[in-house]
Parts: structure tokens; sequence; C-alpha cells
């Protein structure tokens, strides 16, 4: 019990049976994972993000681009979870796409409010070092309570969002997700907390991995669970962001 | 003031306080410069 838990994460890409299976192709695998190439992949896939973020950020009018990114984003996502062995080109595809989308939006947000966007991802960066900081000084530790406790609140997030999107059908929603009341605000920063959180999960993931001596395919693994988190945690804040602005 | 003051002001406290404990422990692993040692009455 207390070795599953050691390895849970909220993070539904990175989760306790990916290890296991890859711990079998380890022992015949001479090249391990290693945090300095998780590092290395994490920062290419970003500029495969903002390479694809870039396009439809200039080209707001090629929305169909965006719809197409989201969805090839939803299914490399499913590939990468049932074939990790592939993530290396799953991977970088999926940063490209994800930017496609991301660009989109974010554009969209920025025309009715302008300057979000760059405030979203000084804030999200921010958020990345600052948590970066509090996990390698130790003041942030993962403990088996604190992954537990993450994990509950990121399934309560998704069945929210999931009943809300089966509601949607029905033209109707859970409002203080959308809403810009004080409970929705209060919603939103709860949701980026977690969003946030789950980077941690995210590091503990890698430092382990990197320890336990997964086989080097999981650095791409691992970058995949690390951007899903920040792509999660990015449109969090800019949701939150426009409802603060449309308060004003 | 502006919120987006508010949404920084957490991220700099966990920084500053994630920076403090690095400069603790830092502290806390240096060798003292004096180091007194018990020595038994007849030495």
């Amino acid at each position: 019990m207390s070795r599953h838990l050691s390895m849970r994460t909220a993070n539904p890409a990175l989760q306790s049976e990916t290890f296991k299976k890859s711990m079998a192709d380890s022992i015949s695998n001479e090249r391990a994972m290693t945090i300095n190439g998780v590092v290395n992949k994490t920062g290419l896939s970003l500029m495969l993000l903002i390479f694809g973020a870039s396009f439809t950020w200039s080209n707001p009018e090629l929305s169909g681009l965006a719809i197409i990114g989201s969805i090839v984003g939803l299914i490399l996502a499913f590939v990468t979870i049932f074939k990790p062995t592939i993530a290396y080109i799953t991977v970088p595809i999926y940063a490209i796409m994800q930017g496609l989308f991301l660009g989109f939006i974010s554009r969209v947000f920025e025309m009715q409010y302008p300057g979000i966007a760059v405030q979203a991802i000084f804030l999200t960066f921010g958020t990345l070092g600052s948590l970066l900081l509090a996990y390698s000084s130790g003041l942030i530790k993962a403990t088996e309570n604190f992954k537990l406790g993450v994990f509950a609140a990121t399934g309560a997030i998704g069945v929210l969002y999931l009943i809300n999107f089966i509601m949607s059908f029905f033209g109707t929603g859970i409002g203080v997700i959308h809403s810009n009341s004080t409970m929705g605000i209060v919603f939103s920063l709860g949701v980026v907390v977690i969003a946030a959180l789950n980077l941690v999960l995210d590091f503990d993931f890698i430092e382990e991995g990197a320890e336990m001596g997964a086989p080097k395919y999981m650095e791409w693994y691992a970058t995949f669970g690390l951007l899903v988190t920040l792509i999660w945690l990015y449109i969090e804040i800019l949701r939150l962001l426009s409802k603060l602005n449309s308060r004003r | 003031m502006d919120f987006i003051f508010y949404l920084w002001l957490p991220i700099i406290i966990l920084a500053l306080a994630s920076l403090l404990k690095f400069s603790t422990k830092i502290k806390g692993n240096k060798k003292p410069w004096i180091r007194i040692e018990e020595t038994k009455e007849n030495e």
C-alpha cells in the first residue's frame, strides 16, 4: 500500500502502474531516465508548443486549426498514456497540437481583455519556478497524505467538469465554473491551487523515476505529464484572470 | 490595489520562503570554525 501511494500522482498520465510496467524494460536497458534528460525534453517540448501557439496567435481566423489541434492532441494524449514507449514521437506532436489550441484561445481572451495572455504566461511560469524552488529546498514535500489530498481534489474537479460537460448538452451547466461571482472566483482560485500542487506530484514522479532507474523513454513520458499539468494550469489561470477582468 | 498583485503575492512569498530554507540548509551544513573538544582530566 505504502509503495503504491508513494508512486501515486493525480495526473492521469502519471499513474502508479506506469513505473511498474517500465521497470521490467529498465533492467535490460542500460540507458536510464535522468532528471537532466527530462529538463531538456521539457524545454524542447515547450519550444514546440510556443511555435504552434505563435501560428494560431498570429492567424486567429484559422479557428479550424485550433479545433484540429485540440482533437489530435486528445487522441495523442491517450496514445501516450497507453503506449509510453512511443512517447518520443507522440509528445513533440502533442506539444505542437496543444500549442495550436492554446494560441487560438489565448488570442480570443486577449481580444476581450488586452494583456491577459502575457499575465497568464508569467503567472504560469512564476508558479512553476516558485514550486520548483519550494520542492528542491524541501519546503514542500510530497508526503503520502499530500499526494492523497491532491489526488482526491483533482479527481473531484475532474468529476465536476465531466458533469458540467454532460449538462452542457442539455443547455445547462454548473454555474460556479463559469460565473464571475465571488463564489466563481473562489472556485477558480481553488482549481488553480490544485493544478499548481499537481506540479509537485510531477516533480516527485520525475525524481522517483530517476532514482529508480526507469528506462530512457520515461523521460518523454514524464515530460508529457509535466506538459499536461502546465497546460491545465495556464488555462485555469486564463479563466481566473478573465473572471477578475470582467468584474472591473 | 490591482488584483494581479494579490495573485503574485503567494508566488513571491513561497519563493522567498524557499530561499530562506535553502540558506538555513547551507548554514546547517557548514563546519564550525572552532571545535571545542572535551579532554580527559589526566590528558
